[in-house]
């Protein structure tokens, strides 16, 4: 096996991440030969629907592979159903109403599980079936992966987020244990394969959605209250300010911001999760978020955040890079 | 693991380039085949070679003592005819020397040899022995010498001795 993975190091390895957006879909490509990065590549090219990559993508990675055979596409797995659980076993997945049957999971360190539904992964294979796909990751791997590269270790509760085009992936560690997850799309468009894996969010994504910005002070609606219970709290000035801020955020942002408030307040009520106060909040920004979010939330959590601007499809390739060494 | 899907196979070389990978290996694997069954064939030939060498090295041992044998019945045949030669020559010289001989005289001993004659024998009278024998004698020998003496009986004994090199009566007597 040693001779094969020598070998392969020495040919043209080709690594393709590929992103698919509800609009778009960004491919990031990058050839390696020896260790060495001979070419880094970005396209990206314009989707009519998230169900079917145009003839254009298709033929370019079908070119692309046709040229190198050693060509890896991996896909960043970005749809609703999907999620980590802080165990591995079967009985934890019971624990959080997930079926287990219904979802492939994999175990990351024996420290957490990832999964996706079944009907995501097939959506994945089912977009691919022309191109051919190599691997499917789960945010929170890439998370998790950015949070091990960090120098400085935190004490206390960490909550890291990613943020991408059209997703919040939310993790909260104590030191090296997780002690909740979430994977949140807030992408205008509904996605259409959200399921039901027992993620409150879901429904809680549909109630938010029909806040409208202006109502969402008067609107008797749980995040609102929650809002405003934390704004009153605050001094008068503060929460004039947080005003001018909130009103400020609309569309995406304001949905990112709410559904961050939600799954904060799912970590801290929920009896499942071991929780306590966070402390520290580190955001890998992969979409150049608005500044006012960043500012809201720290006005909101009352706590210090460190933002650090990542490349999503360059995280995929070290990603996939690190797959192809770990199999080879 | 970390991937919710397995990575599809890859394989080390493009279509074209196994497929003269694939060629390559054929007609290595013929070449070392048949460079194989060269050797051994040539394993046989040589082995067979070493055979006809012992074969020829025996062969030329036989060829070896035959002509000595050859030789040694060469040399018997020649020593034959030169016995069978030589016995017609002492044949014809005897017959000779007793065609010599007249009715008068009788003869006892003869000695021939290579360059000389001894003759002994009982005559008439000395006369009929110089007179019958001695020109013969004389004319085939360079030297002849002649001795008369009387027996018990008194029969005249003559001894002579021809030669045709410087030798006397006593010579003879002394080899004999």
């Amino acid at each position: 096996m040693g001779l094969l993975k020598t070998i392969k190091k020495r040919l043209t390895n080709q690594f393709i991440g590929v992103l698919v957006y509800e609009t778009t879909c960004i491919l990031k490509i990058r050839r390696v030969k020896n260790g060495k990065i001979l070419s880094d590549e970005e396209k990206e090219f314009v989707l009519q629907t998230k169900e079917a990559l145009t003839k254009e993508v298709t033929s370019y990675l079908l070119a692309l592979q046709e040229e190198i055979e050693q060509t890896y596409v991996s896909l960043f797995l970005n749809s609703h159903g999907q999620g980590v659980v802080p165990e591995c076993s079967k009985a934890a997945y019971e624990k959080f109403h997930i079926e287990y049957d219904n979802v492939k999971e994999i175990c990351v360190d024996n420290r957490y599980s990832v999964y996706a539904s079944n009907i995501d992964i097939k959506w994945a294979e089912k977009l691919f079936t022309d191109i051919g796909l190599d691997f499917i990751f789960s945010p929170f791997l890439m998370l998790d992966n950015l949070r091990k590269k960090e120098s400085r270790k935190r004490e206390g509760i960490v909550l890291y987020m990613l943020a991408g085009n059209n997703s919040i992936t939310i993790m909260i560690f104590e030191k090296n244990e997780l002690l909740y997850g979430t994977f949140i799309n807030i992408a205008k468009e509904e996605d259409l394969l959200a399921s039901d894996f027992g993620e409150e969010e879901d429904s809680e994504d549909e109630l938010l959605d029909e806040i409208d910005l202006d109502l969402e002070l008067e609107e008797s609606d749980e995040i609102s209250e929650i809002l405003e219970e934390v704004n009153e709290d605050l001094q008068t000035s503060i929460q004039e300010e947080d005003d001018s801020i909130k009103l400020k955020l609309f569309g995406q942002d304001l949905r990112l911001v709410k559904y961050f408030d939600a799954s904060l307040r799912e970590f801290y009520e929920n009896d499942l999760y071991r929780s306590d106060f966070v402390t520290y909040v580190k955001i890998y920004d992969g979409a150049q978020l608005n500044p006012d979010i960043v500012s809201y939330l720290k006005e909101q959590l009352l706590v210090d955040i460190d933002v650090r601007p990542v490349d999503i499809a360059d995280e995929l390739i070290a990603l996939t890079v690190q797959e192809v060494e770990n199999i080879a | 693991m970390r991937s919710f899907i397995q990575p599809r196979k890859k394989r080390l070389l493009d279509k074209m380039s196994s497929l003269w990978l694939g060629f390559i290996i054929l007609i290595a694997i013929g070449l070392i085949v048949f460079g194989i069954l060269i050797h051994y064939k040539s394993s046989f030939y040589i082995k067979m070679l070493d055979n006809l060498h012992q074969k020829n090295g025996t062969a030329l041992q036989k060829v070896k003592s035959l002509q000595k044998e050859i030789g040694l019945i060469t040399m018997q045949g020649k020593l034959q005819q030169e016995v069978v030669e030589t016995n017609r020559v002492l044949k014809e010289s005897i017959q000779n020397m007793f065609d010599l001989i007249p009715d008068q005289i009788t003869l006892t001993k003869v000695v021939m040899k290579k360059e000389s004659l001894y003759l002994k024998g009982y005559t008439l009278n000395p006369e009929s022995y110089t007179l019958l024998l001695e020109p013969p004698l004389k004319s085939i020998f360079t030297q002849t010498k002649v001795k008369f003496s009387k027996d018990e009986r008194g029969r005249t004994v003559f001894e002579s001795f021809s030669t045709i090199a410087d030798q006397t009566l006593e010579d003879i007597n002394a080899s004999e």
